[in-house]
């Protein structure tokens, strides 16, 4: 298994990618205690993976989460939600429980 | 294998550190000192050395003997006006010098030795085993004779100098900067009577002195003396000066001084009877910052010299490393980074940075292998204790530097006058499993209700991996900050064993932090509800109103035993959620309702 990203989260991705000169960067995936259901997602760049990170390739681009996020987002898929409402990068994670109706915290 | 120790002897205070896997730490005494005031009284049937020997300083003003290094590798003929208001008594001739005290002659280094061999026996003692080897530190600007000077006090004490280091390379080396190579560093050590201010030129991880000035009598005790002639001015012509209100007000205006770096106004409040001084008033850090400027512009005219001697144009420094207590007031601190105009590293205790980079000097030559984090990333996640022991991270480990985050929190509790943000380091999820950094508190808030209080915490990490943190309650703009390197005492082992354990426990972290978070929750729930008890029994059936009451007894008993099981907990706050939502609707409707009924369109 692994984290992955969906067409329509890839192309978001490699927009912003463009805008801000980092086309060479990793997307880092990870997640941190605390939000309305337990855990929040999170996101960013990174130069390069470190120790204790796994590395995977979707849809073009490179991912990059540590193996302590992985064991509670293995099977991740990054989606984006580009309607007027709602906008926004969305994590569907086959692990979570519940999650909340930001779309960004989940439960186990 | 032997142990090598570091020592900084001082001017004023000396002390001795060593490297504890990897880690320097500075050892204490019996009473948890740190500091060894370099001071020796040869009393009658004792010679005592540091707090001792100060505290008898009164009984035997003249057997007590300090400021010794200013005479290292001095001869009589050699001391000016400038040593001569040391009141002990000295003689000696041209080559020479020997100072009286116990019925004795004594040369410089004797008196130090005792002050070596104190801090041998503290080493020893903290340690459990014999210490015998030492790096010690001198000031940059020190000849041969001086050298030597502190070579025989080493060995007078038993001690076998292993290397004479340089003040300004041991606290270079205790920021790690030999780890990055190369570079130009710029060393300002204000202490508490001596300003030092060194450039070194790092060359494939080897330091060199390129120049140093500096001024012998400058330091924190004459901005001490720039308040106690603030007071004497405040207090009037009738107030009586002689020694005891003199040491009084002497006292008085270094405690000033070190609150004036924390507060922006501190009120003083010295009250002598005897001496007619009384004085009740505030001097706010403005006016301290006048006062002491002519002392600032005297340091940076010497750093306009260093590095003129350097031959570095300002460009080329690289980094600025602050030592020396008296490097804690912000004035300096801003002085230093406009001149140099890069922000100095402030996150080691200045008063012990350079008995540390001994430690480190010690542990290099001991064959110790060491490693200093100074990555381009945040090594470790850094945040904050949130309710029920929880730790809410805030910059997430593997973060590019320099970053900076900002998160909101509020209290749990009614009337809250001040918040404690404990600040932490690691990748658990429980506050006991993660290394605790330091805690800052936002002190005179207002009494609010819980939940109302906005407090902002905001983390920032400079280049130089230095952790700024800083909470605001936004109501009321109280506000707290405080500076950490959190690198220190961090090798990259540590980390990975820190990263390892955290993957370990992952699952078992996960439920206990689910846990935490329904608690919190179920307990916000039922305070919530008991707030609006009465009003609810008449907006629910009765039925409606039992069933809520058995739920919220129920959960309330769960607390109590302080359920375990994440899904009972869990099946316990979804019931709660269920059942009070609909009194939640009603509130809001009844209370819409109250402010509506009876207005006309018009009037709403």
């Amino acid at each position: 298994m692994a984290v992955s990203i969906s067409e329509r989260g890839a192309s978001e991705l490699r927009r912003i990618m463009k805008e801000q000169n980092s086309e060479d960067l990793f997307l880092r995936m990870s997640l941190k205690g605390g939000g309305c259901s337990g855990f929040n997602y999170f996101l960013d760049f990174a130069r390069e993976p470190g120790n204790f990170d796994l590395t995977f390739e979707s849809n073009g681009l490179k991912i990059v989460i540590d193996k302590k996020s992985h064991l509670f987002m293995n099977g991740t898929v990054l989606d984006f939600n580009d309607g007027l409402i709602d906008r926004g990068f969305r994590f569907n994670n086959p692990m979570a429980k519940t999650s909340c109706g930001c779309g960004t915290s989940f439960g186990m | 294998m032997s142990v090598i120790v570091g020592i900084d002897l001082g001017t004023t205070n000396s002390l001795v550190s060593v490297c504890k896997d990897g880690v320097p730490v500075v050892l204490t005494d019996a009473d948890g000192n740190c500091m060894l005031p370099s001071v020796v009284t040869f009393a009658e049937d004792a010679v005592l050395v540091g707090h001792e020997a100060r505290r008898q300083f009164l009984k035997y003003p003249e057997q007590t003997i300090y400021s010794v290094k200013r005479l290292f590798g001095k001869s009589y003929s050699d001391l000016k006006d400038s040593v001569s208001h040391l009141p002990f008594q000295m003689t000696g001739d041209n080559s020479s010098l020997k100072i009286k005290a116990g019925g004795r002659e004594l040369q410089a280094f004797e008196i130090s030795s005792h002050v070596l061999a104190k801090l041998k026996a503290i080493a020893e003692s903290s340690l459990g085993q014999p210490v015998e080897k030492a790096v010690i530190t001198v000031p940059a600007w020190f000849d041969d004779a001086q050298r030597n000077e502190t070579r025989h006090a080493a060995r007078l004490a038993n001690l076998e100098v292993v290397r004479i280091l340089n003040e300004p390379t041991a606290a270079a080396l205790a920021y790690g900067l030999d780890t990055k190579k190369n570079g130009k560093i710029a060393v300002y050590d204000l202490g508490g009577g001596t300003f030092d201010v060194s450039i070194l030129d790092l060359c494939d991880g080897v330091f060199q002195v390129l120049s140093t000035s500096g001024d012998t009598f400058l330091g924190g005790d004459d901005m001490d003396q720039v308040l106690v002639d603030w007071i004497i001015q405040k207090a009037g012509p009738d107030v009586i000066l002689d020694a005891e209100s003199r040491i009084a007000m002497k006292f008085a205006a270094e405690q000033l001084k070190i609150r004036l770096t924390e507060k922006e106004e501190v009120e003083v409040k010295l009250h002598f009877p005897a001496k007619n001084l009384n004085l009740d008033t505030v001097i706010m850090r403005s006016e301290f910052e006048d006062l002491i400027k002519p002392l600032i512009k005297r340091t940076i005219k010497s750093c306009q010299t260093a590095l003129k001697d350097s031959g570095l144009e300002l460009s080329e420094i690289t980094s600025v490393v602050l030592v020396g207590g008296a490097t804690r007031v912000p004035a300096i601190r801003k002085a230093v980074k406009e001149y140099f105009e890069k922000t100095p590293f402030t996150g080691i205790n200045p008063d012990e940075v350079v008995a540390l980079g001994a430690s480190v000097q010690a542990l290099v030559l001991s064959g110790g292998r060491r490693d200093v984090l100074l990555l381009d990333v945040i090594p470790l996640s850094l945040g904050i204790e949130t309710l029920g022991g929880a730790v809410t991270k805030i910059l997430l480990r593997n973060t590019t530097i320099p970053v900076s985050a900002t998160e909101e929190f509020t209290t749990s509790v009614d009337n809250q006058t001040a918040i404690t943000v404990h600040v932490l380091q690691g990748e658990r999820e429980l506050v006991e499993d993660c290394r605790s950094l330091i805690r800052l508190k936002v002190k005179n808030l207002p009494p609010m209700p819980a939940g109302l209080p906005r407090l902002q915490v905001s983390f920032t990490v400079d280049e130089n991996g230095v952790l700024s943190v800083k909470a605001m309650e936004t109501r009321s703009s109280q506000s707290a900050s405080v500076e950490v390197f959190p690198s220190i005492g961090l090798s990259l082992d540590a980390v990975d064993k820190i990263v390892e354990e955290s993957i370990d426990h992952a699952m078992d972290d996960f439920d206990v932090r689910m846990l935490v978070e329904l608690r919190n929750k179920a307990e916000r729930i039922i305070v919530a509800t008991d707030r609006v008890w009465v009003k609810a029994q008449s907006l629910m059936s009765n039925k409606d109103i039992h069933e809520l009451e058995t739920a919220l007894n129920e959960t309330k008993m769960a607390l109590k035993r302080g359920e375990k099981d994440k899904e009972k907990m869990q099946n316990l706050v979804d019931r709660l959620g269920d059942l009070t939502r609909p009194l939640a609707d009603k509130i809001f409707t009844s209370a819409t309702e109250d402010v509506l009924v009876g207005k006309s369109v018009a009037e709403i």
